[in-house]
């Protein structure tokens, strides 16, 4: 990404629908007197970071009235001189001062990003932060939004710099084997190794642990039904659909295979996924199907796992990583009897007994039936009585929330280069230590040192920003 | 000048300092057949080793082998006067592997004296220079006597004697070592080149009576006859001095508190020294009070020649007073009776700032005027001679109007070193530790000739080390390729094979090279044993460097791979005048950056100081 230092225009509230205001905003001029041509108003009046009024002009034709704020550089968001203008909200208004601007002013439209490029190039944020403020502005839920608060602010970065810190320690100390094991002795050389070791892998540890969380980006969690062919997957996500139908985005994500929509529930947004049933087959679609369902699954934020109990499910009993079980056909008798085997073998998570009496195809108008709670442990919420009559199918949603917050609740680190960078460091950390243990060879050892050493910088935002900018700054919308 | 010009005392290349680093430069010019004027002090024996008698060591090793593969003296003098061979770090894998001589003070001199005077090029004046000048492209130094000397470039190597002083106790002396004159008047005679702003400071122990110390109770440490020579032309086990041991002794509880309880009688703790003394080589003091809690060091009793009655404690070097020195000697277990013969001492110089010197070590605001050796901050004899042979062989390139020469960082010692100097202002005298160098699997000594022949044969010098070094390689590759090559098929009698030699299983058809990377075994071993059992015989150097190259060959890939990405990075151009007005970046880091001045990223990455939150504030603008 290369950009010339021209001044750049953009409108950062979207220009391209009526609304009440716009803003458009200006940054990299030299001088906001060399503006005045456009304001009826004496610039030289206005003072930075204080509204000032005037009409915006071309060639004595008023194009609006409008209220200025001037900030000059370098206390700017880009460290520019930006000038920040709050138009009537008439799109044909934006376009007619935009053109006014590059087409007499030496303006040019801003790419995207370019706002927050300059301010990054003019080092006014960090890497970590600009992550951060991608995260602010793209927030679908409240913990995003903290997060990316957290990220602006710099805490995450000041505990990343403290763990290169520990490392630049560890490191020394292995250098200190090799140069000077002579001089202080071997024991002591190895014991201040250890001790550095220690401290080191306490803080990448916990780092690690936060950035772990689920496999998939907290951004989007995703809710994966899963099972068998015929358990009741479809009339589940119908319910489910159902059950929040007032708040079911018409987003869709259709595909031959599987299905997707988007739920909004209390204050976050998750995705909701249907998948093709699971069994043997000889169709290639069904197989690709299948397929596809077994890797949403393996990176599902939550994993809902759908059994009709009247069935021979013995091959499903040991399937790992499970946050719900929902048995279907509860309207069945001897019902109680063949769950009975199903309490015992998911102790530790959350159980829903339903009738799904309405079977059939997808499609949230086919269903209306009662479903009742039959067990729900260990999500953190009050256990429902056995056969109570409340129909509430929220108990699910409840439990995605629920993960969902106790993840956010310590801390996550949820800004994908941040999981990866700390992802490969504790890998290679591992191995180094396993290393340590086995290998007498210290330049070995040392040159694992390195790469760890290298992906510690990277964390830290040591690197070539290139890729990293380039996929960051794609991101962003024009203006912000 | 005319006249000066057809005199004898007119020369190609003129050196001022007849030390390590000053008789490498003088030799090397001679190869390209160029007259050499040495100038040194007539109190200072040639090649002196006023401290430590060892040659070598961990990372140093690696230097001497280079020096000697690129033609130079240093291997050839520390193998003729070695009284002692250790391989340093033995038990830690090859690649880190050193070897350390204990030489003969008085031989090593010796040495080095015939050598150079056996060279008809070289004209060595016994002199000390008092007055530099540089009269159009010439340079003329005055001699004590009033004579004058000419040439066309000038080295100058007068290591610790730019203002020394010397300290022992109270007594305070000027003196580039004790009892040897200083080099004041150098200081200020090129106002173009600058001095850097603090004084260093190095000091050493006192010397002992070899009879007066109790050897019962020290470990000994006795010469290792596997060591192999530093000359490649050499043969490696063949020693040609008798071998004395070593010993290892220890300080006592009682002994730091006698230091400590003298705090205000040492020059370095009470302001009477201002030069900065290295961390890692540490005074006797300096342990004292930096570590209040550690009382047990390792101290290593050292001969210092097989016609000197001297010891040399190393570990102990002091500055304090001489009654002090004795007392606080004898509570040592085993030195209960120890006398003095030489009391140890410190001494400040000042060095000049290396920055100003480009990669040739050439002074860059002063044409055909090269600097190397201690004075240019360095400690170390090893460094010393380093610099010594790249100042020679680009003052004499220079001369002939031919491309300079240049060693990598990524393939040798000598490389980074002098591209840390000229890079980075140093805050203590700069020593060569293998934790410098980013390749250091690569730069081992037992491929020093694989690194440096290229280097040597860039040179056009046709000498029996140049046949040498072109066998070497031929056969090398040639041996390498039949440990790729070679397949070890798994019938019965191989099995029974790697049964007796407990090699290990053999259940398939390996490679020899897969053999040699067996984690329990000796590659070397191996390899000589499968090439006995071929009926093959090599210069164990080449059997030496195949099998430990081809065990590490994976390793290096690996390093190789990551370090390209953070190569392209460290390669990237930084603007460094951009960054002076930048706030972001902490006032210390922006001084550092102005002192500095870096160009590329891995320069900044480098500089002493600077702090990870710039490194990346600066690596995330670099777009
Ligand atoms: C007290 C002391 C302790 C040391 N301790 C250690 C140690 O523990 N380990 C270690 O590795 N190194 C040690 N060193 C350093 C080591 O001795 C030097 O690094 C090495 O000798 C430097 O080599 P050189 O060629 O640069 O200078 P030197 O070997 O010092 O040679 C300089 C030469 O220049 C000559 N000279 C100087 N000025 C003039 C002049 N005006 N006219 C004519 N000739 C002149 C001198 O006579 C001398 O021959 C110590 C040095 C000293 C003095
Ligand atoms: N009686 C009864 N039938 C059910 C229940 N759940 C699903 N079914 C029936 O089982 C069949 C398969 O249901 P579907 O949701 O398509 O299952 P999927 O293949 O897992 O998506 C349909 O005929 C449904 O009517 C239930 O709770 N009770
Ligand atoms: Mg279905």
């Amino acid at each position: 990404m290369h950009y010339d230092d021209q001044p750049i225009i953009a409108c950062s509230t979207g220009g391209s629908q009526s609304a009440a205001i716009h803003l458009v905003r200006l940054s990299g001029f030299s001088d906001l007197l060399s503006l005045q041509a456009a304001f009826s108003g004496p610039l030289e009046k206005c003072r930075p970071r204080t509204v000032f009024l005037s009409d915006i002009v071309e060639q004595k034709q008023v194009l609006d009235q409008a209220m200025l704020i001037y900030f000059e550089g370098p206390n700017s968001y880009t460290g520019e001189n930006v000038l920040e203008l709050n138009l009537h909200g008439n799109p044909l208004i934006v376009e007619r001062v935009m053109e006014l601007f590059t087409s007499q002013f030496g303006f040019r439209h801003a790419k995207e990003g370019e706002f927050t490029y300059r301010a990054l190039t003019n080092g006014k944020m960090q890497l970590s932060q600009v992550e951060g403020l991608d995260l602010v502005l793209n927030a679908n839920s409240e913990l995003i939004l903290n997060q990316g608060f957290k990220s602006l602010h710099g805490e995450l970065y000041l505990k990343f710099t403290e763990l290169y810190r520990y490392f630049i320690k560890l490191k020394a100390t292995v250098e200190m084997q090799i140069d000077f094991a002579e001089d202080m002795g071997q024991e002591q050389a190895q014991i201040l190794m250890d001790e550095a070791l220690g401290k080191f892998e306490n803080l990448l540890e916990e780092l690690y642990l936060k950035s772990r969380g689920p496999l998939v980006d907290l951004a989007t969690p995703e809710v994966v039904i899963y099972g068998p062919t015929n358990a009741g997957k479809s009339s589940l996500f119908n319910q489910l659909l159902k059950n929040e139908r007032a708040i079911v985005s018409p987003e869709a994500g259709t595909t031959r295979d599987y299905v997707s929509e988007n739920l909004h529930y209390k204050k976050n947004r998750y995705s909701l996924t249907d998948t093709a049933g699971i069994r043997q087959t000889s169709n290639a679609i069904e197989g690709q199907g299948i397929k596809r369902s077994r890797k949403l699954w393996d990176r599902a934020f939550y994993k809902l796992l759908v059994l009709n109990p009247f069935e021979e499910n013995r091959d499903w009993m040991a399937t790992e990583g499970i946050d719900f079980l929902v048995l279907s056909h509860k309207d069945r008798p001897e019902f109680a009897q063949k769950a009975a085997i199903y309490l015992e073998n998911y102790s530790d998570i959350g159980i829903l007994a339903v009738d799904l009496k309405n079977p059939g195809s997808i499609g949230p108008e086919l269903l209306n039936a009662p479903i009742e709670p039959l067990l729900e442990k260990s999500l953190g919420q009050q256990t429902p009585e056995l056969d109570s009559q409340v129909l509430d199918i929220t108990y699910i949603l409840d439990g995605v929330t629920s993960k969902f917050n106790k993840l956010a609740g310590e801390n996550a680190i949820i800004v994908p280069r941040h999981k990866e960078a700390l992802a490969v460091t504790w890998e290679s950390f591992k191995r180094f230590q396993r290393l340590s243990l086995e290998s007498y060879d210290i330049a070995i050892l040392s040159n694992e040192i390195n790469s760890l050493g290298i992906n510690l910088q990277e964390l830290i935002g040591i690197i070539s920003a290139d890729e990293v900018l380039d996929d960051l700054f794609s991101n962003f919308c024009i203006g912000k | 000048m005319e006249h000066l010009n057809q005199d004898q005392n007119f020369f190609d290349i003129l050196i001022i300092g007849g030390g390590h680093a000053g008789i490498e430069a003088a030799h090397i010019a001679t190869q390209f057949n160029l007259r050499v004027g040495l100038l040194s002090m007539p109190e200072v024996p040639l090649a002196s080793t006023p401290c430590n008698p060892a040659i070598g060591g961990v990372g140093k090793g690696q230097v001497v082998r280079e020096i000697d593969a690129l033609g130079g003296l240093m291997g050839k003098i520390a193998d003729a006067s070695g009284i002692q061979f250790r391989i340093l770090n033995e038990s830690k894998g090859f690649a880190v592997q050193s070897t350390r001589v204990q030489v003969d003070k008085d031989l090593y001199s010796q040495c080095a004296t015939e050598l150079i005077a056996r060279n008809l090029l070289i004209s060595v004046v016994r002199i000390k220079v008092d007055k530099i000048q540089k009269i159009g492209d010439n340079f003329i130094a005055e001699g004590s006597d009033g004579r004058s000397y000419g040439g066309k470039k000038l080295i100058l190597t007068t290591g610790t004697f730019l203002n020394g002083r010397t300290h022992c106790g109270e007594t305070v002396e000027t003196g580039g070592r004790v009892d040897k004159p200083s080099s004041s008047a150098l200081g200020n005679l090129f106002a173009e080149v600058s001095v850097a702003t603090h004084r260093f400071k190095t000091g050493t122990p006192p010397r002992l009576k070899n009879s007066s110390l109790d050897y019962t109770q020290f470990v000994v440490q006795a010469t290792d006859p596997a060591a192999f020579n530093f000359h490649s032309l050499n043969a490696p086990n063949q020693r040609q001095q008798k071998q004395l041991d070593c010993f290892l002794a220890e300080t006592s509880p009682k002994m730091m508190q006698e230091i400590r309880k003298n705090k205000e009688r040492s020059p370095i703790y009470n302001g009477q020294i201002a030069g900065v003394g290295p961390r890692y080589c540490p005074s006797i003091e300096d342990k004292a009070f930096r570590y209040p809690d550690k009382d047990v060091h390792h101290v290593f009793v050292e001969p210092e020649g097989h016609n000197r009655q001297t010891m040399y404690p190393n570990g102990l070097s002091t500055s304090l007073p001489l009654e002090v020195q004795q007392k606080f000697l004898r509570e040592m277990p085993g030195f209960e009776t120890a006398e003095i013969m030489v009391p140890g001492y410190a001494v400040e110089y000042d060095v000049i700032n290396t920055t100003e010197l480009n990669l040739q070590l050439e002074h860059q605001n002063v044409t055909g005027l090269y600097f190397a050796g201690q004075v240019n901050g360095t400690s170390g004899y090893e460094e010393a001679a380093g610099q010594g042979i790249i100042a020679g062989i680009n003052a004499a390139l220079s001369l002939l109007k031919r491309a300079p020469l240049i060693l990598s960082r990524n393939d040798s010692y000598i490389g980074v070193m002098i591209e840390d100097l000229v890079t980075d202002l140093r805050d203590e005298p700069y020593r060569l530790f293998t934790a410098r160098a980013e390749n250091r699997l690569f730069m081992r000594e037992d491929n020093t000739i694989n690194r440096i022949s290229g280097y040597r044969k860039s040179l056009e010098l046709k000498t029996e080390l140049d046949d040498y070094q072109e066998r070497y390689s031929k056969q090398f590759k040639w041996l390498s390729e039949l440990c790729r090559e070679v397949t070890i098929k798994a019938n019965p009698a191989n099995r029974k094979y790697f049964k007796e030699m407990a090699y290990g299983e053999l259940t398939s058809n390996i490679f020899l090279e897969e053999l040699l990377k067996r984690a329990h075994l000796n590659p070397i071993e191996t390899l000589n044993n499968e090439c006995l059992a071929r009926g093959l015989s090599f210069d164990p150097l080449i059997v030496k460097g195949v099998a430990i190259s081809l065990k590490y060959d994976g390793y290096i890939k690996r390093a190789e791979v990551q370090g390209r990405k953070m190569l392209k990075l460290g390669q990237k151009a930084v603007l460094w005048d951009q960054l002076q007005g930048n706030k972001n970046i902490s006032f210390e880091c922006r001084q550092r950056i102005a002192e500095i001045r870096p160009e590329t990223f891995s320069q900044l990455q480098r500089i002493v100081g600077i702090r990870p939150a710039t490194l990346a504030y600066v690596a995330g603008n670099l777009v």
